[in-house]
């Protein structure tokens, strides 16, 4: 459709002319502006929901809400083609079969091996390895190596060794949908646990026991402690009205040496209505200051992210301080248990701040316990009562961790934002279904690419540069301050208003600090090169006509480095520079330089980025990154698509 | 009037001391003219004291009492936000600290306040209070245009009593029209020059109309891009530009100034703010715990730079100060060892302020204290700065509302990792 306006949310006066097209995976909006030619793609499986608003003199206005918090504001000359395509999106963002998601057409150009390669990037066996585990307490066990007993668990589950398969049965039968306590982390210094499973079938007096045996077992295999805590992450009261349905919670009285306790998370309705509420916020048109925070306060996201992040803490202060192991489950203990064990095994061991450690966390407090991605993120159109941010929850629980420790994760803050973008994109396999059974019968990991390999691939451009891994806050368990609470949690625009980038600092410091990590290790490396060469000239007392202009060479790049350090302030002056900025750093090498692009061409079609809408401004956020030696080495957003995606053009 | 008149009781001993986040220690507390002490003895009575605490007390904003049996607890609340708990045995004694306490705090001459008493070695008394005259700063703007002059109407206090003896006003006005202009102000407050931008070719206009654009200035600049010519004349004069400012109203609801690049008077409220007459004494004599409820009190100035911080945080490369000089202007605006924040104006502080007190900015700039107050991002940006006031950028400035209740280790560690990144460069 031609003609059509994007408008830019805080200022109306910067609607964008141009081309909208919609291809078999992408909405593309093409602008008019001959040398630029911005182009802002959105992925069908991004868009959460497509409002048509009543048509003005102006044309039809068309509104896509994305599950990344990218609200884009269209208008259509003609009230028919408006109606075409909101059908044509309303249906193009639903789909009904697995197939129709973008990850089984996406082709990053890797042969069969590379894509193998990727998926064995994570491996939970080697992680439990890593926690070192099988030991003297804990083994692998098969009693689930065809989903037999319990479906949305893997094939691959770690219990006490003194569980015998007729207590894991046992157990599974007295627990929702037969999730019976399983170990998610385990403590070699002390021998504590963390465990998860469902809330018991226990009604108002129901007992079983294998399932009291199991827990004596989890307890047994931690020697240094004489009970375990039994963490409900329900409040106590939906707890209680599970009663009432034949499920519920553990009475001490029937379970020897278990301490019980409530740490109320509330469920996934109340959540979804919570972040309902702060995205209303979010889009509010020049709201006061008190509209936005009582906004933010009445939806209660923040305390909600509160409640999440204290029952994480209880359970690494038990395991990290009290060296007790704990039992954590909800309901049906893939929610809030997901949640509350990666945020508790994330303060406890610092590998899970590393970017590989944190791709390995996921991986199996999430992918590998059966979350069920497709249900909460709406992958496929389903029931919209399921929909839920509960992964988004998580990912955000880490940001604030990374807000409160900036040197203690490995990772910056893209890394997250990218993550979850993936989330909802179906550009990876990682994500896909509701478990690890479902996956494994569509043959994912043959079909589709792994996240984890391509966010690896790319890890340059998300590292801390302030994590060091001897530094202080990379050592040990992270003890997070509780009080005042209500001012540790902070509204994170990066991810809730991440589009609309007027609102975010105009300069990178993160961004900043990596290209003077770069340039310094490169200086070194050259004066360790050139050093070498000295030695070995001076040695053999060669002819030193070489050695000098290589000299003049680097002091020219030198020059050249210092000379443009003009910054930008406002969105204008930063487009403005964006043309003079060098397209790449003079102190970096040909082949540096081609490797980079290479890098970015792979970029272009996964890096959520690039599918984001590429208007004057949202180039500040990259490019305000003040590099010493002219900045430009990061992959640039207004860069183009590839050419194999234009294939899909309807 | 004596001190010793208002100290009822010198010394106690075996006084708790706590405040939120240390643990309590045990010690003998002391008043002096100006300030608390507790010194503990750590290895019994024989070994020599550690000092745990060394408040001024002009730093006291209310001080409650408790008293429960034969002891009692003492609150005070600080004007910088610490909240400090003593508990005094004997119930006499606690009375007496506490009236002692609540008379220092509240003595309202001038001349008894710390900074005409206070000597530091390193520090000679004259140094500092002249960093920036006025004048210099009118040769500049002469420099450029020939349309601003500097006038001597009020160098007798005679037109406006809160303004500088010296002020700089459009060349067309005489200063007969001056004192007329200046009898139709509230308080004789008439319009004067704040800041004056130069004419270059590359600061875009702003979006929307400024009247007082909170505005990095240019700077003269040798290197890189369509930068104008050298208009501040000196080489040296690279940080140079703040005139000290006026506003027509007689209140200003913000004292407007520029964001000051630190450590240099004139973009720093000794050149800026004091000279113009905010009413330092007036606005910081109590702060938001006082019971008193003063009408004249207000953190206006804190306002201020609270606004200063929130553009370090939106351009984190263009301010050559970090958060720590913020924190020690509030601190000094409320109670200082230093004459730089005393009194409501340039006529009052001829009570002998500069012969006998000490420049802050005389100690902010010796080379050792200096480097801790500096940005180790900074880089020199001509261009104006344009923030966002949408509610998602205004953030609460944790540094100094949480700095008593919270530890700040891991934010000073990440800022020392910045320091030894960039210097490692």
């Amino acid at each position: 459709v031609e003609n059509v306006r994007l408008l830019d949310r805080l200022s109306s006066r910067k609607a964008a002319l141009g081309t909208l097209y919609l291809t078999a995976t992408h909405v593309i909006f093409v602008e008019n502006v001959s040398e630029t030619r911005k182009e802002t793609w959105v992925l069908h499986s991004q868009i959460s929901s497509i409002e048509k608003q009543a048509t003005t003199a102006t044309g039809c206005p068309l509104l896509i809400r994305c599950k990344n918090f990218q609200v884009i504001q269209l208008v259509i000359p003609q009230e028919r083609d408006c109606h075409d395509v909101y059908i044509s999106l309303i249906r193009l963002a639903r789909p009904v079969k697995y197939e129709e998601l973008y990850c089984f057409s996406f082709n990053p150009k890797l042969d069969k091996e590379e894509r193998e390669q990727g998926w064995k990037l994570v491996d939970l066996n080697e992680e439990y390895n890593r926690m070192g585990i099988p030991n003297n307490y804990w083994q692998i066990s098969d009693v689930n190596r065809d989903y037999g007993v319990c479906d949305s668990y893997p094939t691959e589950v770690y219990v006490p060794k003194s569980a015998t398969a007729h207590i894991i049965v046992g157990s599974s039968k007295f627990r929702s949908r037969r999730r019976f306590p399983a170990l998610s982390y385990y403590c070699k210094d002390n021998n504590a646990s963390i465990c998860r499973s469902s809330q018991p079938l226990s009604g108002f007096s129901a007992r079983c026991l294998e399932d009291e045996q199991m827990l004596q077992a989890i307890r047994k295999a931690n020697p240094g402690s004489d009970f375990i805590y039994v963490v409900d992450t329900r409040p106590k009261l939906n707890a209680m009205a599970n009663r009432a349905a034949g499920k519920g919670y553990e009475n001490e009285d029937n379970y020897s040496n278990i301490k019980f306790q409530f740490i109320g998370i509330e469920n996934i309705h109340v959540m979804r209505n919570s972040l309902q509420k702060m995205l209303e916020v979010c889009e509010l048109k020049s709201p006061s200051m008190s509209d936005f925070l009582w906004g933010l306060e009445n939806s209660g996201w923040l305390k909600h992210i509160k409640a999440i992040m204290d029952a994480g803490i209880f359970i690494a202060k038990a395991v990290a301080e009290e060296g007790v192991s704990v039992l954590v489950h909800c309901s049906d203990g893939w929610d809030r248990t997901a949640q509350v064990c990666s945020v508790a095994s994330l303060l406890l061991d610092p590998y899970y701040r590393t970017m590989k450690g944190f791709m390995v966390l996921v991986e199996k407090d999430w992918v590998s316990f059966g979350h069920k991605f497709n249900h909460r993120y709406g992958n496929l159109d389903g029931d919209p009562k399921e929909i839920s941010p509960v992964m988004d929850q998580f990912i955000e629980c880490v940001w604030q961790l990374m807000e409160q420790f900036p040197c203690a994760f490995e990772f910056n803050e893209r890394f997250l934002i990218h993550i979850q973008h993936h989330i909802y994109s179906c550009q990876f396999g990682n994500f896909l279904c509701n478990s690890q059974k479902e996956r494994r019968e569509l043959k994912i990991q043959e079909r589709t690419y792994s996240l984890w390999a391509h966010l690896w691939k790319n890890r340059a451009n998300y590292l801390n540069p302030l994590y060091r891994s001897d530094h202080g806050q990379t050592q040990g368990t992270l003890r997070p301050q509780m009080a005042p609470c209500n001012f540790l949690y902070k509204f994170w625009s990066g991810m809730y208003n991440r589009f609309e980038k007027g609102l975010h600092p105009r300069q990178s410091v993160t961004d900043y600090l990596m290209a003077v990590k770069e340039e310094t290790q490169q200086l070194e490396e050259e004066l360790e090169v050139l050093g070498e060469r000295l030695a070995n000239l001076q040695k053999s007392q060669l002819n030193d006509d070489k050695v000098r202009s290589k000299q003049q060479d680097r002091s020219k790049q030198l020059g050249l480095s210092t000379s443009d350090n003009s910054l930008a302030n406002t969105p204008q002056e930063y487009s403005n520079d964006l043309k003079s900025f060098p397209s790449r750093s003079p102190s970096q090498g040909d082949e540096e330089d081609s490797a980079l692009i290479l890098t970015q061409d792979n970029l272009k079609s996964s890096d959520p980025d690039l599918s984001a809408n590429s208007d004057q401004e949202s180039g500040v956020e990259d490019l305000s990154c003040r590099s010493p030696s002219g900045g430009g080495c990061l992959p640039s957003e207004d860069s183009g698509k590839d050419s194999d995606e234009a294939v899909f053009l309807a | 009037m004596e001190f010793s008149e208002l100290i009822k009781t010198a010394t106690v001993e075996r006084v708790l001391l706590s405040c939120a986040g240390l643990p309590a220690v045990k010690g003998t507390l002391c008043i002096t003219s100006h300030h608390l002490l507790l010194s503990s003895c750590p290895g019994g009575d024989a070994q020599p004291g550690a000092v745990e605490l060394w408040l001024l007390i002009r730093n006291v904003d209310a001080v409650e009492k408790r008293l429960a049996g034969s002891s009692g607890t003492i609150t005070l609340r600080c004007k910088d936000l610490k909240v400090l708990q003593l508990e005094i045995p004997g119930m006499e004694e606690c009375l007496n600290i506490a009236s002692s306490i609540e008379a220092l705090s509240s003595v309202d001459s001038v001349m008894m306040m710390y900074p005409f008493f206070y000597r530091p070695q390193s520090l000679k008394l004259e140094e500092g209070w002249h960093l920036f005259p006025l004048e210099q700063y009118f040769q500049q703007i002469a420099s450029q245009t020939s349309q601003w002059r500097l006038s001597d109407v009020n160098r007798d206090f005679t037109t406006c009593p809160t303004y500088p003896p010296a002020v700089i006003v459009p060349a067309a006005v005489d200063d007969d029209t001056l004192r007329k202009a200046a009898r139709f102000r509230q308080g004789g407050r008439f319009p004067v020059l704040s800041y004056y931008h130069p004419k270059n070719g590359t600061v875009s206009p702003p979006p929307c109309p400024a009247p007082r654009p909170l505005s990095r200035h240019r700077q003269p600049s040798g290197e890189g891009g369509s930068k104008p010519p050298n208009l501040w004349g000196s080489p040296g004069a690279r940080r140079l530009s703040l005139p000290t400012l006026h506003h027509p109203a007689g209140d200003a609801p913000q004292p407007p100034s520029a964001p000051p690049a630190p450590l240099h008077p004139c973009y720093s409220p000794s050149g800026g703010v004091p000279q113009a007459g905010h009413p330092f004494h007036l606005r910081c004599a109590r702060s938001a715990y006082s019971h008193a409820r003063l009408k004249q009190e207000a953190p206006l100035f804190l306002l201020f730079l609270d606004c200063v911080w929130q553009l370090s945080r939106q351009f984190p490369f263009s301010l050559e100060f970090g958060e720590r000089l913020l924190l020690t202007l509030f601190d000094n605006a409320y109670a200082s060892a230093y004459g730089t924040f005393l009194c409501n104006n340039v006529k009052e502080r001829r009570v002998g302020r500069e012969e006998s007190t000490h420049s802050l900015w005389a100690w902010l700039n010796q080379p050792g204290e200096k480097k801790k107050y500096l940005n180790p991002l900074y880089s020199h940006n001509a261009l104006v700065i344009w923030p966002s006031v949408e509610p998602q950028s205004i953030q609460l400035w944790q540094g100094l509302f949480f700095r008593w209740i919270r530890s700040s280790q891991y934010l000073d560690e990440a800022w020392a990792e910045i320091q030894q990144l960039v210097e490692g460069n």
